[in-house]
């Protein structure tokens, strides 16, 4: 009896082991089994130089592979390695995120001069990683697929501009096959008729990658990341999806169809969440990092002594603020922040400058009257930079009236180390002008807690009275088109006609040079009103080895598709 | 004997129902749900209510609490497990994956810690008062006050970056060919597993060989002349091994469950890290599934621990 | 005392140390233990009996050593061994420990290991002193049983302790003890345990092994009636001393220790009705950490006078191996 169950046992751990071990003897699925034979004439080209490749072929290691799926790349327009790989937009974009044929899928475009109406002209011999052809029925799907309602995987920008074309709501309503702007010239050119001036068109045209229809025809977009497509997608970037196993690596083969140039190496990604990798300083130090980009500042703090690992800083859009929520919370009350000197008071009372050098050792810039970061071409210089100023923002409080006994709530939904700092050191500010603040963290339904409209009657539909966030805009116009009648920046205070009127001018034009005179005039009126209160302006860190050093003089932002040109890079 | 197991088996079934349903209603208590946890906040500041809902509606996330139960009840019933809410994926198949790995994990460890525990535990017991008994239990204290991610990072520092003599993590590689080269890379968090691990199990081996050592049939297998390794492995380790190996059984569908911080600092791609990611994302069909499965682990085991401890110890009887 | 002495102790001395403090368990203690006879080892809880025994098979716990005196065994192949300065785990000692001399533990309960065969257990101690298979071994172990009155011995042979009932564990305790059999034969209260009828059976089984073997028996007890019944010899301790010593008639007969008589008088005697006045000892024996100076038991001697206070007596002989400490024992009235 006794005999008979210890060996009992002993079986059933063996075949536990054997479960484990058995696991992985199953061969990985293949994503393109056909690639051996044509990688087989590289590998012979290519010296050794990787100890850890098996065959001497280069590799070129990342992070931001797949944890569970690739995310389908209408979202996020870029910011995972594998999208930029992959997938190829619609129209190219260089590193200052304007339009160009050097990359992309088309050869030509045209932006008629009112704006309507857009001309693209595809490249031959476009092809698929499965050896199909890409055609305008990809793009025109990929169009359709887009603006379809509760499309929740499409980037707003991206999907607002593809609503404007015109026929739109007549194709949803199914009167039409295909909205009656998206007209097919020839089998290579295609044009878009929108029925308004869509401001951000190029931009969104050059982020906007495009799917094999084939692929993915008869997909529900609510739920298209849930398809098996996204297991293992193809696409018709430069490289192509070779093996994956998800929640570990990712390798990707050149794509030998390509029509920019066809790399000589592979590529690892490691598996790892796009936002932030924190096994990044590891894997770098370990050589399992060639390329990638951080928002954390720890990040280049840990790297930046490190032998051959170069950082580049790449100024981007991304601020960082205090919204505030101007409506009350009561009926009968006034909330004490509609008025614009308390506002200004939170702004004059914030040491922000300090504030960057302790926390990101200037490695931030600290946030003036607009929410354009400094640096950018956008932005207007010379207007009120609300420097630290204690005794203005007290004199600007009791001019104000305020009562200092009146508790703000301050809600932060990061969780690092720095947030939690900054909190403090907020709190002890304010405390020091006259204005009590309990910041608290939101947990849960996040966007709901910080997006939510007023009442009816015009009470405040949020909890909170500041909230600390951050708008990381695709273009600069995203940072105050929200102040556009009805839009979100509406739900925190009430619609000020003057801004909006100014917004509604900006995004009435596709023209960039007139989008940039009235963005000037709002940046002017905002600096006085300040509706939210920018805080800092951080910028992302490219992080390489010296694998890559010499191949990217400079750097787009890698959040995003830019013209980094990889698969003609040379590996060291 | 047969008639016990096949009543506790079918106890298993209205445990593992009431379990499930807390873990769900655990899970609905929590704040929000599954598409407010997909979107991320900045995203979202460009979302509508109206565009959640309509995300809301195709997850089937709008029914109430019970229907959803329910629906997921009739599914497994009907021996479907249901599809991950955020890849579509089907959980089985994520399980069948996943599962297998954590379990090479958590074993290795659980060897690592059994061997290494008792071992030591037996040594402090019988040199109790001694300089290395003090020591062993310091060590201990320190052990089990230390957290596992601290460990790991220097584990990695210095084998791994310092050394280079095991890889900073990861299980595999595209140019493995045979099952066995990814060893290498269990090395180190199986290790660090281990050795958190076994402070407690030495302690608890100590107090335990104590307890026997002290115990007459001790006295009297050295009133026969037997040699001293025999009267403390054969009869003192042998009848304090009882409890220690209810503790480490017991610790198994723990350290499936807790090996959550192992494996995300070693990059192990086990059911630990998926779990967690599951939970914080509300993907309740992934979460149900992997705590059912970690609550019949634990039912099975405890039925197996009474078979063992029985074998261990005439004394016991099972009814 | 006559015959042949098979252990010798003199003037042994056994102190525990613990928490900076010294226990003098055994204070100085002298016998023999003769070959075919029982020799009771009579006193209350806690006066240094069982530390003798422990003593003489060198199993004392490891915070107490032997400080003084010794301990020879007598052996008819090896000649005079002196037990009180072998090693205490080592070869020589290990090699007399259950094969020359065995122990018989309190409580058949727990000597016994639970989690092994009881035939396991004796043969056990078989293989480690003689040089036989395992068969052999088995067989031995059977006939022991058979020996000790055990029904039903080839299914008993392969149960465990706990299947056994508590007369039959200490039967099998006894098995063990005899499997080589030992000259010498430590048996520590090993009746306390049991109820009254399985306690002569277990007696009267050590009373034959002793006439067929001529095994020397140490029988510690607290029990007068065991005394009477068992001893050929006795010797009374109080408080790590023999207070009086002799051959159990000059003992038993003629108790002169106050000590002695209290213990008888504390007693029932059997066939005296239940009317017989039984007296406890008054007071409690002394904090080993604060003896009295003199006598020890002077604190709770009826008889005490001052010198009791001053010294303590020394030993004096009465007739024949009669011995007694007591200043004051001619004050001592005899019924």
């Amino acid at each position: 009896m006794k005999k008979r169950i210890l060996s009992l046992l002993m079986a059933s751990i063996m075949v536990l082991g054997l479960a484990a071990c058995g696991g992985k003897e199953e061969p990985a699925p293949e994503a393109t089994p056909d690639t051996s034979q044509e990688q087989g004439g590289q590998e012979t080209e290519a010296p050794a130089e990787q100890p850890a490749a098996a065959e001497g072929e280069k590799i070129l290691y990342s992070n931001t592979g797949p944890v569970e799926f690739f995310e389908v790349p209408w979202w996020n327009l870029g910011q995972y390695v594998h999208s930029k790989l992959l997938f190829e937009t619609l129209i190219g974009i260089d590193n200052d995120m304007n339009p160009t044929t050097e990359t992309g899928m088309a050869e030509s475009y045209e932006l008629s001069e009112d704006g309507l109406q857009l001309t693209i002209t595809l490249r031959d011999g476009l092809k698929w990683h499965d050896g199909q052809d890409v055609t305008l029925d990809d793009v025109v799907w990929s169009i359709e697929q887009v603006m379809t309602p509760g499309a929740g995987m499409a980037n707003n920008t991206l999907k607002q501009t593809c609503e404007g074309i015109e026929g739109t709501q007549d194709y949803l309503d199914g009167k039409t096959e295909q909205p009656a702007g998206i007209e097919l010239v020839d089998d290579k050119t295609i044009v878009l008729k929108f029925a308004t001036v869509q401001p951000s068109v190029m931009l969104a045209m050059s982020l906007f990658p495009i799917l094999p229809k084939h692929c993915l025809e008869g997909v529900d977009m609510t739920q298209i990341q849930q398809d098996p497509f996204w297991q293992s997608p193809v696409g018709s970037g430069p490289f192509k999806l070779e093996e994956v196993k998800i929640g570990e690596y990712a390798t990707f083969a050149p794509f030998e169809d390509y029509w920019d140039g066809v790399a000589d190496f592979k590529i690892l990604l490691n598996a790892s969440s796009a936002e932030s990798d924190d096994k990044l300083v590891t894997n770098v130090k370990a050589g399992l990092i060639d390329y990638a980009y951080t928002k954390m500042y720890s990040d280049v703090q840990a790297l930046r002594d490190v032998e051959g690992v170069t950082i580049d800083t790449v100024p981007v859009n991304y601020t960082r603020w205090f919204m505030v929520n101007q409506y009350p919370k009561a009926a009968g009350e006034t909330n004490p922040l509609s008025d614009k000197r308390v506002r200004q008071a939170i702004a004059y009372a914030i040491d922000k400058a300090t504030i960057c050098e302790q926390i990101f050792e200037g490695a931030a810039m600290p946030g003036t009257g607009t929410l354009t970061p400094t640096g950018s071409n956008w932005k207007v210089e010379g207007l009120e930079e609300y420097a630290y100023n204690p005794d203005k923002a007290k004199e600007l409080l009791a001019e104000a009236g305020w009562d200092s006994s009146r508790e703000l709530k301050l809600a932060y939904y990061y969780t690092d180390q720095q947030t939690v700092d900054l909190m403090a050191i907020v709190q002890q500010q304010l405390a020091q002008v006259g204005i009590k603040v309990n910041p608290y963290l939101l947990e849960g339904d996040v966007p709901g807690q910080l997006n939510t409209a007023p009442t009816a009657d015009g009470l405040a539909g949020v909890q909170w009275d500041l909230a600390y966030g951050a708008l990381s805009a695709l273009s600069p116009l995203d940072y105050y088109s929200r102040f556009a009648e009805g839009s979100s920046g509406t739900w925190h205070g009430p619609y000020d006609e003057t801004l909006g009127a100014m917004v509604n001018e900006m995004l009435s034009t596709a023209d960039v040079e007139k989008q940039m005179a009235t963005y000037a005039k709002i940046e002017e009126y905002y600096a006085d009103e300040i509706p939210y209160i920018a805080l800092y302006y951080q910028p992302v860190w490219v992080v390489t080895s010296e694998k890559v050093a010499g191949n990217v003089s400079k750097w787009g932002n890698p959040q995003f598709y830019m013209q980094w040109d990889i698969q003609n890079w040379t590996l060291k | 004997m047969a008639k016990y197991i096949g009543k506790r088996i079918l106890m298993f079934i209205p445990m593992a129902l009431l379990m499930s349903f807390l873990i769900f209603g655990g899970m609905e208590l929590t704040p929000g749900d599954f598409v407010s946890n997909m979107i991320s906040p900045d995203m979202a500041a460009n979302m509508t209510p109206d565009e959640l809902n309509v995300l809301r509606e195709a997850y089937g996330l709008n029914d109430p609490f019970l229907i959803r139960y329910v629906k997921w009840l009739g599914q497994i019933f009907q021996g479907n497990w249901g599809y991950s809410l955020s890849s579509g994926v089907p959980v089985k198949d994520i399980i069948l994956q996943r599962l297998p790995v954590t379990l090479e994990l958590a074993l290795t460890g659980l060897v690592i810690s059994a061997i290494l525990g008792s071992v030591l535990g037996i040594v402090s017991a019988l040199k109790r008062g001694s300089l290395l008994d003090h020591t062993l239990t310091l060590a201990g204290v320190i052990g089990m006050s230390i957290p596992q991610f601290f460990f790991g990072m220097v584990a990695i520092l210095l084998f791994a970056l310092n050394w280079k003599i095991f890889p900073v993590g990861g299980r595999t590689t595209p140019d493995m060919v045979h099952w066995w080269e990814h060893l290498r890379y269990l090395v180190l968090p199986a290790l660090v597993l281990g050795v958190t691990q076994t402070a407690s199990v030495m302690r608890y081996s100590r107090a335990s060989m104590m307890d026997s050592m002290h115990k007459d049939f001790v006295k009297a297998a050295r009133s026969k002349g037997l040699p001293e390794w025999r009267v403390n492995l054969v009869h003192g380790f042998r009848v304090s091994m009882t409890p220690v190996v209810v503790l480490l059984a017991l610790r198994l569908p723990m350290l499936v469950s807790s090996s959550v911080v192992i494996e995300n600092v070693f990059q192990w791609p086990g059911i630990g890290v998926t779990f967690k990611e599951a939970v914080s994302a509300g993907n309740y069909p992934l979460v149900m599934m992997i705590a059912l499965i970690i609550v019949i682990m634990v039912l099975i085991i405890s039925l197996v621990l009474d078979i063992l401890t029985r074998v261990l110890d005439p004394r016991v009887r099972l009814e | 005392m006559s015959g042949e002495s098979v252990i010798s102790v003199k003037n042994l001395k056994t102190y525990f140390y613990s928490e900076n403090r010294c226990n003098k368990a055994v204070n100085g203690v002298s016998f023999e233990i003769e070959r075919g006879r029982t020799l009771c080892v009579v006193g209350e809880s806690g006066c240094g009996k069982s530390v003798t025994a422990s003593s003489i098979m060198q199993l004392l716990p490891k915070l107490s050593r032997i400080e003084e005196g010794e301990i020879v065994y007598h052996s008819e192949t090896q000649g005079d061994i002196v037990l009180s300065k072998l090693k205490k785990n080592g070869k020589e000692m290990r090699s007399l420990r259950g094969k020359d001399i065995a122990m018989i533990f309190q409580d058949p309960m727990t000597a016994l290991n639970p989690v092994y065969k009881v035939g396991w257990q004796i043969m056990e101690n078989i293989l480690q002193h003689e040089d036989v298979t395992k068969e052999e071994a088995r067989k031995r172990t059977l006939d022991l049983l058979i020996q000790m009155g055990i029904p039903e011995p080839e299914k008993r042979i392969d149960q465990y302790p706990h299947e056994y009932s508590g007369g039959m564990r200490q039967r099998a305790v006894i098995a063990m003890a005899m499997s080589c059999n030992p000259k010498v034969l430590l048996a520590d209260e090993p009746t306390t345990a049991l109820d009254v009828t399985i306690q002569a059976q277990i007696f009267e089984l050590m009373e034959s092994l002793k006439k067929e073997h001529n095994t020397a028996i140490l029988l510690i007890t607290h029990d007068m009636g065991v005394v009477s019944e068992m001893a050929d010899d006795v010797i009374v301790m109080y408080m790590g001393n023999v207070i009086e010593s002799g051959t159990a008639r000059e003992v038993l007969k003629n108790p002169v220790h106050p000590y002695t008589r209290a213990l008888l008088a504390s007693i029932p005697i059997l066939g005296k009705g239940k009317e017989q006045q039984i007296e406890p000892i008054r007071g409690m024996t002394p904090n080993p950490h604060n003896r009295p100076k003199g006598c020890q038991f002077e604190p709770r001697c009826d008889f005490s006078c001052d010198t009791c206070r001053e010294s303590m007596p020394g030993e004096e002989i009465l007739e024949g191996t009669h011995m007694v400490r007591c200043h004051c024992w001619r004050e001592v009235p005899r019924e």
